[in-house]
């Protein structure tokens, strides 16, 4: 979501535009910066994504025209494109979302927190909490619906920051000095206490760590909004959509928080330079927990919404979606928050195809798209662990 | 002349490594004192410890009247003390003005007193206003060091510590580095100078320390110590 390749690039087709006047002048306005820019990058990334793994199934199809009799797989994937690509758009929010989390503490303290997934685990179960109360007073069904998503994001949300800002600030901040490996081990650590612990509240409170949203019930959320593309209707659940509006706001006035704010520029400054940040008067620990706080928000948000997508939640149900955004963000480039978008998207929808069209494969069967996504962390890591857009350091020395 | 920064009896150590061994400083308002020695004297060191990266062990560190010792280094910042690290360290995927904004960070006043400032820094350093949309890490050497330099400046602080501000450039940019210096000193900044290039440093200073393995042997004015047979011999590479 930076403005980075705003550069002008020497010998392009759109050289005369990117250098006119006018177009340097409205590159460089707000609404530029912070409205077209990121949004138009939201749109390329998915429209890329769809369009690679479009392809790569149709040469799949070419290659194993017919994995079980009587099934044409060309004709499946037509027919399952538009769900597959909704679906994958939703999930891949989801994964950005918890992405963004793990590259932003590791742009500043170059350290994987692996706590990161219960954070997402706590804001799912945040959510529930939340609504939960709201269901046993008997108002759920009376809130608008729209109101009730916005304050089970903010709700969530914040108590997720928070929670991660106390995490860093107890178990974190004492090992800054230690080797890395410390650090690293802690966090697993505090993974393990997170998710028994919140085990332990729920079955003391509710008598149950098997928690179901109560949105179950609501038509709003459930009843799909039935789309026709062509000669296909699609039907789309209404939480999909939430998810999408939701996270293309959050990820806007996350763009604009880091790049455009006195705040985000420091974030910024620390990720580079620690030592010379606090030389310019940067209050170096204030914003190492303000960005804790900003992921773990962004982490319990995508919990809340990930809860009212799938209706039931338990205090183990962090560890898979965490991993996979930890993949996203390794895939896109650890570090680099426009990457984080590129990568969760990317896994998304590659977990979208997979299902939709794994089934189709007798000797494979849906179970194995953990492992394909698992097999694509690994060979990042192997063939290119910058990711795919890396991180992009030109520093003179 | 007023006392503005005075180091007393300072020892530094990294792990068992004494770093300083009872480092004395004193800088005096609208001066510009130099610290010059081999490598490994002391010389980054003991910026460091005033600028509070590194804490000493034992000694004293005040700033116009002020125990500063072990105040964080966004504190000391905040108090007036702006520190341009060795190697320069500008942002380098920060534009020239996000870095300038970065060095603004405890400036009071709002937008109107940073446009004013930096203002003042395009004026200094017309090169800068050249490259203001672009990212610190694509600028040549010396520009940088004007960036680091400019950044600091945006503080407006009471006294510059300056961390061998010539290392690295060619011999021409060299001087006009040092010309900058004397303008920031004419201009009534105070300037605490590091330097590896003796000559030119001594040149510009008021008065000089010369440091040797963690202790001040030599403290006079600039001009003395350039005629002095130690510093000739040592520094300045006269047989």
């Amino acid at each position: 979501m930076s403005s980075e390749s705003l550069s002008p690039r020497q010998g392009g087709l759109l050289d005369p535009l990117i250098q006119s006047e006018a177009w340097q002048r409205f590159s460089h306005t707000g609404f530029y910066r912070f409205i077209v820019f990121p949004i138009g990058q939201i749109i390329v990334f998915i429209v890329a994504a769809t369009v690679f793994l479009t392809a790569l199934a149709y040469l799949v199809a070419l290659l194993i025209p017919e994995p079980r009799p009587n099934i044409v797989l060309s004709d499946q994937i037509s027919r399952q494109l538009p769900g597959m690509v909704i679906s994958g758009i939703s999930i891949g929010f989801v994964y950005a979302m918890v992405a963004l989390g793990y590259t932003l503490v590791y742009g500043v303290l170059k350290f994987i927190n692996f706590a990161h997934s219960e954070i997402f685990m706590f804001g799912s179960v945040i959510g529930f909490a939340f609504m939960n109360f709201l269901s046993s007073a008997g108002v759920l069904a009376d809130w608008n619906p729209v109101v009730l998503v916005i304050a089970t994001i903010l709700i969530s949300g914040i108590a997720s920051g928070l929670l991660a800002v106390l995490i860093e600030r107890v178990a974190y901040k004492p090992l800054r000095n230690a080797p890395r490996l410390v650090p690293l081990i802690t966090a697993i650590g505090i993974s393990f206490i997170l998710q028994d612990v919140v085990r332990a509240l729920a079955s003391i409170t509710i008598n149950d760590f098997n928690l179901t949203y109560p949105t179950r019930n609501i038509a709003f959320f459930q009843n799909p909004i039935p789309v026709v593309i062509g000669t296909n209707e699609v039907r789309v659940r209404m939480t999909s959509i939430i998810i999408v509006i939701a996270a293309v706001i959050m990820l806007l006035a996350l763009n604009y928080f880091v790049n455009g704010t006195k705040a985000g520029r420091g974030i910024r400054a620390i990720s580079m330079d620690q030592a010379t940040s606090g030389l310019m008067g940067i209050p170096v620990n204030l914003m190492i927990s303000l960005t804790f706080f900003i992921g773990g928000a962004f982490g319990g948000a995508a919990g809340a919404l990930f809860g009212l997508n799938v209706g039931n939640v338990t205090p183990y149900i962090g560890f898979i979606p965490g991993l996979k955004a930890f993949t996203a963000a390794v895939l896109g480039g650890i570090g680099n928050i426009t990457g984080a978008l590129l990568g969760g998207l990317l896994i998304g929808m590659i977990e979208a195809f997979l299902n939709g069209l794994l089934p189709y494969f007798p000797a494979i069967g849906i179970r194995y798209t953990d492992i394909i996504t698992f097999g694509i962390l690994i060979a990042v890591l192997i063939f290119r662990p910058s990711g795919l857009l890396g991180e992009r350091v030109d520093e003179k020395v | 002349m007023t006392v503005l920064l005075e180091l007393t009896q300072v020892h530094t150590y990294y792990g068992h490594i004494h770093a300083l061994k009872g480092v004395s400083v004193r800088v005096d308002q609208g001066e510009v004192v130099t610290l010059v020695g081999a490598n490994g004297a002391g010389k980054t060191t003991t910026l460091k410890t005033i600028s509070g990266i590194t804490r000493p062990k034992r000694g004293k560190v005040m700033f116009n009247g002020q125990d500063i010792t072990d105040m964080a280094p966004h504190h000391i910042s905040a108090q007036g003390i702006a520190h341009v690290p060795e190697g320069r360290r500008i942002f380098p995927l920060l534009s020239v003005r996000e870095n300038l904004e970065v060095g603004s960070w405890n400036v009071k006043g709002g937008r109107g007193i940073i446009s004013d400032r930096m203002n003042q820094m395009f004026d200094m350093f017309p090169r800068l206003k050249e490259r203001i949309n672009q990212k610190g890490g694509t600028l040549s050497g010396g520009e940088q060091q004007m960036l680091a330099m400019a950044r600091a400046l945006m503080m407006a602080p009471s006294v510059l510590l300056l961390d061998e501000p010539s290392m690295g450039l060619a011999p021409v940019l060299v001087e006009g580095i040092f010309e900058i210096v004397k303008r920031i000193n004419e201009a009534g900044n105070t300037v605490l100078l590091v330097e590896q290039n003796a000559l030119m440093a001594l040149e510009i200073a008021h008065r000089g320390y010369v440091l040797q393995t963690g202790e001040i042997v030599l403290e006079d004015t600039g001009a003395a110590l350039l005629q002095n047979d130690l510093v000739r011999k040592a520094y300045l590479g006269e047989t």
